[in-house]
């Protein structure tokens, strides 16, 4: 495979996650328990285009050995690789929670949910789409947006322990969304790592950790 | 620039060798051989025959270079036709100047005027192909799909403005230079609209897809219809550009939803009221035969609701058809007092009923361009929704302004307001914001519909203002 190919590879990959993270998310929100049993079957797909795509980088490392940008591509990659395949684990993880969440006694879903995952949705395919186009200023936009996740996933967990506090009988389904909200801030996290890795690929910069080590 | 032999050099070669052999053969010829050795002592001789020597190679020379000139000219020509720079370097040598060199040789000169034909025809052709790009790029611009060219190597070649704007983002836009091609794969990362253009390129097939996608415009997804077709080259038959269009279908696909929500809407309500009647018909028909007579009455009156409500359900519908089927309204000047009061009187009992106040306040509009008993309707309905979503005790404001060169309706409630997301639906033929509670409000659902039907058939518009909490404003702007 060529490189080419290997990004593209790369994107099918990434479509792949996008669309079961579209699925859980979906089927959360709209309570449609037929969107979580999809997630699993596009899990499978995920699974099998991580082991694939990590020999195809291999094999390509070995026969072309490539330097400078192609290595940093190649490199970054094989990270971004796993990155997708977490991303999808989280939203098996988001489709098994939310199959619990729904079989309990009912709460609200707390409009926070819904708008963290507009965000993290939109920082999956900003980063995805910053690394095909080569897109610094779009890879940066990313990492500003992982702050309002984290605002968002804390407004949750405060509310919820409130929640737990006045009506215990409801602690378990204010669990599952507090690991919803959780998984949903990790999805995020691995978005915010792509990006990173764009940056790292267009600039040879690594600014991860607040890049203070490695400059 | 290809080399091509120089005549030039090569006709003053030979013409200086010819004429040396010449001068050599006059010499042998005049003296006889065996003065030879005489005269190679005569150095008067000598000097003869040099002389005959240079004069000779001059003669050539002259000749050599008229021979050359007219061909150099054509050359000049043709250069002209094929590279304008080249020609300006070279016509910058001061050929032109040479007297020789506007006299003409006939053979030359036919050449010459072919190919002063041949410039004249691609002048021509070039203007033709000028004015079809023109045509093309102002075509492109002007038409709303969005459209892109890739070559064999999937890098883009052209795309239109609806393209740039819809799917290029802006980064791209601004660092792309006019050499540089973007390829299609940093545009789009979607394998099933990449696999399409593959196979356009690699196979030749056109193809056919709907996609959702965001566009760089706003974050809404929309529908697309994206055909994809291969140029071929008209003897080879291969593939040398592959064409996608994009055609947004989202109104298409919505305008289809709600077609499809408004039958299974309105064959939804009609049931609902068939349903009681029916029921209702048989309880009454037992309770007869077995002679219980005491909830008669009452049962006969809930079958009677039900057939109003059936009733005013068929009349909304047909006033809405009538409508939409494009009913000229007769516009004439009415004054809005009158029509307000009247609509206010007729709901008065209906008002106190629901312990709602109606004020009505009248900001100096004098006449309003309108038709009489559509206005009224739309008063009606508007105040009646007021009435109808309202606190207990609850107000109903109607105020009448100047604005623009038209006049402004404004219905105003303090009832419990309407959430954002349902304010763009509200004017749909039976969007209800709370299903669970119409039944129990009453109404048909094709009030608002009704409203807006009204306002534009008039040139109007009908807008909603609302606060959660806070109450609901209807807005009627006639022109």
């Amino acid at each position: 495979m060529k490189l080419e190919q290997i990004k593209r590879y790369m994107m099918d990959m990434g479509q792949n996650v996008e669309s079961a993270l579209d699925h859980a998310i979906k089927a959360l929100v709209k309570r449609e328990i037929e969107g979580f049993k999809l997630v699993h079957e596009i899990e499978k797909r995920t699974n099998q285009f991580h082991i694939q795509l990590d020999d195809e980088c291999l094999a390509f490392l070995a026969m072309h050995g490539p330097v400078a940008k192609d290595l940093r591509l190649i490199f970054s990659i094989i990270k971004i690789n796993s990155d997708l395949e977490r991303m999808g684990d989280q939203a098996v993880n988001i489709a098994y929670t939310g199959l619990d969440y729904m079989g309990r006694r009912p709460i609200a879903l707390p409009a926070e949910i819904e708008e963290m995952s507009h965000i993290v949705q939109k920082m999956v395919r900003d980063s995805l789409d910053s690394f095909v186009r080569e897109d610094l200023t779009l890879a940066q936009d990313v990492l500003q947006l992982d702050n309002k996740v984290d605002e968002r996933k804390n407004k949750v967990f405060k509310d919820l322990m409130h929640l737990i506090r006045q009506q215990p009988e409801n602690v378990e389904a204010a669990m599952d969304i507090i690991l919803i909200a959780r998984n949903l801030e990790r999805v995020g996290d691995h978005a915010t790592n792509i990006a990173e890795d764009v940056i790292f690929i267009g600039t040879g910069k690594d600014i991860r950790h607040g890049g203070s080590q490695h400059t | 620039m290809k080399k091509y032999f120089p005549w030039l050099y090569f006709w003053k070669l030979t013409g200086s060798i010819f004429s040396a052999i010449a001068a050599f053969l006059i010499f042998i010829l005049f003296f006889s051989l065996n003065k030879v050795d005489d005269f190679l002592n005569h150095s008067s001789f000598i000097g003869l025959f040099f002389l005959l020597l240079i004069s000779s190679f001059l003669v050539s020379l002259f000749i050599a270079y008229r021979f050359s000139l007219p061909m150099k000219k054509i050359v000049l020509k043709a250069m002209r036709l094929a590279n304008k720079r080249l020609f300006f370097e070279f016509a910058e040598t001061d050929l032109e100047k040479d007297p020789f060199f506007e006299s003409e040789n006939p053979e030359f000169l036919e050449l010459e005027q072919y190919l002063e034909q041949i410039k004249s025809k691609l002048k021509k052709r070039r203007e033709q192909i000028a004015h079809g790009y023109e045509e093309s790029k102002t075509l492109m611009s002007a038409i709303e799909e969005a459209v892109v060219s890739v070559d064999k190597n999937e890098q883009v070649l052209f795309f239109n403005s609806a393209f740039a704007s819809k799917f290029v983002p802006r980064t791209t836009l601004s660092t792309k230079s006019s050499e540089s091609k973007i390829p299609l794969s940093q545009i789009f990362r979607d394998s099933e609209i990449l696999n399409l253009f593959d196979q356009a390129l690699q196979k030749g097939q056109s193809g056919k897809i709907q996609k959702s996608m965001l566009t760089q415009m706003d974050s809404r997804e929309r529908i697309f219809s994206l055909s994809v077709s291969p140029l071929k080259d008209q003897k080879s038959h291969e593939v040398f550009e592959v064409m996608g269009i994009f055609h947004d279908i989202s109104e298409l696909k919505w305008a289809e939803k709600i077609r499809a929500e408004f039958v299974e809407n309105a064959s939804h309500e009609l049931r609902t009221p068939l349903t009681s009647i029916t029921g209702y018909l048989d309880l009454i028909k037992e309770e007869a035969q077995s002679g219980q007579s005491e909830t008669i009455l009452e049962n006969i009156l809930i079958v009677n609701k039900s057939v109003n409500r059936l009733n005013a359900l068929v009349n909304d519908l047909l006033t809405l058809s009538k409508l939409e089927h494009g009913e000229r309204p007769k516009i004439e000047k009415i004054n809005p007092e009158m029509v307000t009061t009247e609509v206010i009187q007729k709901l008065n009992l209906y008002a106190h009923k629901k312990n709602v106040q109606i004020s009505f306040h009248n900001h100096g509009v004098e006449f309003v361009q309108a038709d009489a008993s559509k206005l009224e309707q739309v008063i009606s309905n508007l105040v009646e929704n007021g009435i109808k979503y309202n606190r207990d005790p609850g107000q109903v404001e109607i105020h009448w302004h100047l604005y623009g060169s038209g006049c402004q309706l404004i219905v105003k409630d303090y009832g419990p307001g309407i959430a954002p997301i349902h304010q763009e639906r509200l004017f749909e033929r039976f969007y209800r914001v709370d299903r669970a509670r119409s039944r129990d409000v009453g109404g048909t659902g094709l009030g608002l519909a009704i409203v807006k039907h009204i306002m534009n058939i008039h040139g109007g518009t009908v807008s909603v203002k609302s606060d959660i909490g806070l109450g609901t404003e209807f807005i009627c702007h006639f022109p």
